[in-house]
């Protein structure tokens, strides 16, 4: 049966239409014209209808997230969930959630496609068999090649085509969707304790630098035509003066498409008393005139989380400002991890200029279709904040109250003060929809037009933004209501996206085998995962 | 396991070890007969990016309370008295934030060679200490893990440094997982109210034997009656069991019921962990009539949900 959403504002950026009063058709799981006479109809009225919302960068499965859940014990023990209504599967919460949970928070809100964007090659097969246990949601992950030493062997003879095929032998080989880089060769040099500071400084065991890795990379998943371009963490990140190494990047990039993940971590100078301030309007001109990049914010939520990375070096350089537990597991050829519980006080100087950068982003960069929603779940907070830190964008009145409970030092510091601009539904839309969808190439998500995924959320208007955003009246994935006045009321399983890039490009293939009997553990036979891992998997093309 | 959740760990996977380390320390762990081809593999012989002459590029280190059979593929050998792990780590902690205790001998051990394993750790490319069961089974248990992660950690301010634990039992480390990311817990979950609690020491399978609070016990791919403490094994005698297994055991013989099912990596396809947490896949070889162990499980599961519902139709939700 289908369904047929009547009198509600349609918000639709991609079509561009704002608050358009028409009924929206939904049938066999997709949006279509008419929806029939026996239609199940949903009245909406005096609700917005949006696509399901599109996280674009969240820590929700692989070896490392589940780390976090191991070390975060204490935080599994105030939130529970039970088995009732359409949760069919008890968990624990807390920031590092159970996967079931995650699911459920996920739904609860909106949300109906995620993004795991930091998997090892090595932990992908784990990252999956996680990901068969988050339901409501379409899932996809980036596979992380950043400090992979088979690409630096490459790099060192300058053989670009063999890059080219690498990549596409791994992320078959993972089954990703796109491929992300962290702290590119500083996490190789974490093998030995270090790090690098500078795009140009070449790594120990390797004649490579940054610059030449993000380069490489990334003009190899253009030539590819990966439907998202590559996923940058920057190094230094997390350090004052941080925004120079963004700077030096995007020069770098010189014009390739590249999106800039959680850049909160990364638009600090070192100007001011405590020599710790924001640099987000330095940033913000620079993107602002620059159309190839896009970002992620990764916003600060005050309070308890745990942090997670690929950024050895950085969770232990976290780990001795806290002193609080620190776990590092470095995966061997390819990159490492780190986890570390953290607070962040609005006692502190250094978390409250972190919070108003990321505000500062989402109110400087002038198109929100180059700035998206996401608190780097959970390493500035957790993703159950976002409709918290949407009031913060659209009710500037309460975002000034908010700004008044942090540390007064930093209240005069930072730019954030004197912002006036609030976003509007459409822009939020934006930020948490369209625009993510559209920047991972998933072009039947994101938006209501005829054929796109029938994945709805319907939200009550109110002028509590928070409470709008937290509990929608509906929420529809695949054509089915899941949610109900923000409880789930249907248990369902999404699919799994990747990407198939062609091969061909070069030989390979006995530069692999030598490689993985001379410097892996594990046999290149069993290394592969194959589709028998991936629930209702969904093989997206590559662009032409 | 709860030592990690205290504290964390500086690890990594085993080809970092092959490829990078430099030093290899086996404290209370003898790989010759309980891990013997961790040795070639990654640890000892192997040869890696850094140590491409494998054996000769390490140093390699046995702690022990005697002369284990891995003794003799070592270049050292620093003998212990049982149950003074945590001490020697203390001071082996102290040694490395420069503080030198006033005394010739601790846990056996003389000063002077703590001294100099300690400085050995401070100037290794890459250290690693494997710790085995000789440590977490006696006196202390978690809280010597907890020291050598502590030691690890204090270590990684002068060099690269790892402390690795040396898991026994097939896919220990997969359960622990799963568990996880479903529960929260690796172990020791109670799910009695609806929802996971995690008590080690209350809820972990021992205790609740020892309290006799099972009423019923669904055993799979398991040996209690073998490992547990006679006294808790004891309870299992009492009182139905379920055991889902392909082979004879000492448990099957008390089972109440026994379900031969497939064994996972032999007949039928499966996923184990290894030590250092990488997921391996492992092949069917060999052909069985048994079901794979979801099956029985999950038709256990539907057959109780039915009756459960049917119950709270007749007694108009009363159960309920
Ligand atoms: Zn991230």
């Amino acid at each position: 049966m289908g369904i047929r959403i009547d009198n509600g504002e349609v918000i639709d950026p991609i079509h561009e239409e704002d608050c358009v009063s028409r009924s929206v058709h939904i049938k066999d799981g997709k949006i279509v014209k008419d929806a029939g006479k026996d239609a199940f109809v949903i009245d909406a009225k005096d609700c917005v209808v949006m696509a399901g919302g599109v996280d674009i960068h969240t820590h929700v499965a692989g070896p490392k997230v589940n780390f976090a859940r191991l070390m975060t014990p204490e935080d599994h023990r105030y939130e529970h969930i039970t088995r009732e209504g359409g949760y069919e599967r008890s968990g624990t919460g807390g920031v590092a959630a159970t996967t079931y949970t995650t699911g459920y928070r996920y739904a609860e809100m909106g949300y109906t496609t995620i993004v795991e964007p930091a998997v090892p090659p090595l932990g992908a097969r784990h990252a999956h068999e996680e990901m068969v246990d988050i339901p409501m949601l379409d899932k996809a992950l980036f596979v992380l090649l950043g400090n992979s030493e088979i690409i630096f062997q490459y790099l060192e003879k300058g053989e670009q085509e063999k890059v080219k095929e690498y990549i596409s032998w791994i992320m078959d080989a993972t089954k990703a969707y796109s491929v992300k880089i962290v702290n590119p060769g500083g996490t190789n040099l974490w093998k030995y304790r270090g790090n690098l500071s500078d795009i140009d400084e070449k790594l120990r065991d390797f004649n490579v630098t940054p610059r030449q890795i993000i380069n490489s990379i990334a003009d190899a998943m253009t030539e590819l035509g990966l439907p998202h371009p590559l996923h940058l963490h920057c190094n230094n990140i997390g350090l004052p003066d941080s925004y120079k190494t963004v700077i030096a990047t995007i020069n770098a990039m010189e014009g390739r498409p590249v999106h800039l993940t959680h850049l909160q971590f990364n638009s600090y100078g070192s100007s001011g008393k405590r020599k710790f301030n924001s640099q987000v309007p330095a940033l913000a001109d620079i993107i602002n005139s620059n159309p190839n990049i896009t970002i992620d914010v990764g916003q600060v939520v005050f309070g308890h989380t745990v942090t997670i990375t690929a950024d050895g070096p950085f969770e232990y350089h976290l780990h001795k400002l806290g002193g609080q537990k620190w776990y590092n597991g470095d995966v061997e050829c390819e990159d490492g991890c780190g986890v570390v519980p953290y607070d962040y006080k609005r006692k502190s100087f250094v978390n409250c200029v972190q919070w108003a950068i990321g505000l500062e982003l989402f109110l400087l960069i002038d198109d929100p279709w180059q700035v998206f929603l996401t608190t780097d779940h959970p390493n500035a907070g957790p993703f159950m904040a976002y409709p918290t830190i949407i009031k913060m964008l659209m009710d500037k009145d309460f975002r000034k109250e908010q700004i008044s409970k942090i540390s007064a030092e930093a209240q005069l510091e930072i730019p954030l003060k004197v912002l006036e601009r609030e976003y509007s539904f459409y822009e939020i839309a934006v930020i948490t929809r369209a625009g993510t969808a559209k920047r991972l190439g998933m072009t039947d998500k994101g938006h209501i037009g005829i054929g796109a995924d029938g994945d709805i959320a319907i939200y009550r208007k109110s002028n509590d933004y928070e409470e709008m955003f937290s509990i929608p009246a509906y929420v529809i994935k695949d054509g089915e209501i899941v949610v109900k006045d923000g409880k789930v009321v249907k248990q369902v399983d999404g699919r799994t996206y990747y990407v198939k890039p062609t091969t061909g490009h070069a030989d390979i293939k006995s530069d692999l085998e030598d490689f993985f009997e001379n410097y892996y553990t594990i046999n290149i036979n069993n290394y592969p995962v194959g589709l028998e891992y991936l629930h209702r998997p969904q093989l997206t093309p590559c662009l032409d | 396991m709860v030592a990690l959740q205290l504290g964390g760990a500086p690890a990594a996977t085993l080809g970092e070890v092959k490829n990078r380390a430099d030093l290899i320390i086996f404290w209370g762990s003898n790989p010759a007969e309980s891990h013997p081809r961790h040795f070639t593999r990654y640890s000892g012989t192997a040869k890696g990016r850094m140590n491409p002459n494998g054996r000769k590029d390490r140093h390699v280190v046995v702690v022990d309370i005697r002369k284990t059979p891995s003794v003799k593929y070592s270049d050292e050998f620093i003998q212990i008295k049982p149950g003074n792990d945590y001490e020697v780590f203390t001071v082996m902690r102290m040694i490395a934030n420069g503080h030198i205790p006033d005394t010739d001998m601790v846990g056996g051990i003389p000063l002077q060679t703590l001294i100099d394993l300690v400085e050995r750790c401070k100037k290794a490319r890459m250290g690693v200490l494997f710790f085995g069961q000789g440590i977490t089974e006696t006196k202390g248990k978690h809280q010597n893990s907890t020291a050598i992660y502590q030691f690890g950690k204090d270590m990684t301010k002068h060099s690269k440094f790892l402390t690795l634990p040396m898991r026994g039992h097939y896919n220990v480390v997969g359960s622990g997982n799963v568990m996880c990311w479903q529960t929260g817990y690796p172990f020791a979950v109670n799910f009695g109210k609806g929802y996971p609690r995690f008590n080690p020491g209350e809820f972990s399978v021992v205790d609740l034997l020892l309290r006799r609070e099972p009423d019923v016990a669904v055993i799979v791919a398991a040996e209690p009656i073998d490992h547990l403490p006679y006294a808790a094994a004891k309870h299992l005698e009492n009182i139905p069991t379920i055991v889902l297994d392909p082979r004879k055991t000492l448990t099957t013989k008390i089972a109440k019921v026994i379900i031969p099912v497939k064994h996972a990596g032999v007949s039928v396809e499966g996923t184990a962990y290894r030590m250092d947490h990488i997921p391996i896949k492992m092949q069917a070889v060999l052909e069985s009539p048994w079901p794979k162990d979801d099956i029985p499980l999950s038709t256990i599961i539907n057959r109780i949900k039915k009756i459960r519902s049917e119950e709270k139709k007749t007694d108009g939700g009363k159960a309920a």
